[in-house]
């Protein structure tokens, strides 16, 4: 497996930052609406099911300032992955930093904790 | 009769709805517009959920590449005392309009709760990869804490122009 990294360029502020690293550290940040968001997010969902299964720790950080709705479907698909992921003994972290100045983020993340099953930390940051 | 509310014309706009010029649009919001940081926040997404209705689903497009298409449209921001108003304008079938209108008008009796629960139900029983995830109205109603306005208006037999608007109040103040 190798890693994957992409940051956020200026000119498509539409596709967020990423940090998929095999050593066990994932990372999505800034802000996703992208027009195809399956197109974009496919690979990074078949990387963490072949990281699954693997078996080794994961940490994933989710740092996302935006999302569409759109985006939200295939966050719970991910989550998902996490999930079964987990419920194979793997060694899952799932941390949620969001803003003060948005309580709706705060609301999302709950609203994903309750549909998936699946246990995600929520971290206010000052960021 | 009353009087007319005091109001300011933010942005207007009225073109094709690519992602680039939404970018553009979203930025505007973010960095030029002086609001309650909450406000702004809410108006950032509550932008985003309704333009983009109308880059994957209004009738008159504008043809991109060999790849595809994007909505046209309009939208308007408005400043009240109060509250922001956004409106957005694109034409639909008539048919579509009305199963639309249903749609908000259904939407609008739920509280908050049931709005949670109605993108949850959607969200999973939405098998569909195609762009929108359908759920961007219900969205749009959790984040404004207010009721959708909507209206179609007949441009012939078969087509009309759909608006949808939201007013986004300035005073959010986090629980």
């Amino acid at each position: 497996m190798e890693n994957i990294i992409l940051h956020i360029n200026p000119d498509t502020p539409y596709f967020p930052g990423i940090l998929f690293d095999t050593n066990g550290t994932c990372e999505l940040y800034g802000e996703s609406y992208m027009e195809e968001p399956y197109k974009f997010y496919s690979p990074l969902l078949d990387w963490l099911k072949d990281f699954g299964n693997e078996k080794k720790p994961l940490i994933f950080n989710f740092k996302l300032s935006y999302f569409n709705t759109s985006t939200s479907r295939i966050i719970i698909e991910l989550l998902e992955i996490l999930k079964v992921s987990k419920s194979k003994g793997g060694d899952i972290t799932i941390n949620w930093y969001y803003s003060a100045d948005d309580p709706d983020m705060k609301d999302e993340i709950q609203d994903f904790i309750e549909e998936v099953g699946i246990e995600i930390i929520i971290i206010e940051s000052n960021k | 009769m009353k009087g007319k509310e005091k109001q300011n014309s933010l942005i207007t706009f009225e073109g094709a709805f690519s992602i680039n010029t939404l970018s553009f649009f979203g930025n505007y919001i973010k960095n030029i517009l002086v609001l309650n940081s909450i406000t702004k926040n809410k108006l950032y997404k509550i932008f985003f959920e309704l333009s983009q209705n109308i880059a994957y689903y209004s009738l008159e497009r504008q043809v991109i590449d060999s790849s595809g298409s994007v909505g046209i449209g309009s939208f308007a921001l408005r400043e009240f005392e109060t509250y922001i108003l956004i409106e957005t304008f694109n034409s639909v079938t008539k048919k579509e309009g009305k199963v639309i209108v249903d749609y908000c008008r259904e939407i609008n009796k739920f509280t908050s709760r049931q709005l949670r629960d109605l993108k949850a139900c959607k969200r999973r029983h939405n098998e569909s990869k195609e762009a929108g995830a359908h759920i961007g109205l219900v969205q749009v109603c959790i984040y404004s804490l207010n009721q959708l306005e909507y209206s179609l208006k007949s441009i012939n037999s078969n087509k009309a122009t759909l608006k949808l608007a939201c007013k986004i109040n300035k005073n959010y103040k986090i629980k």
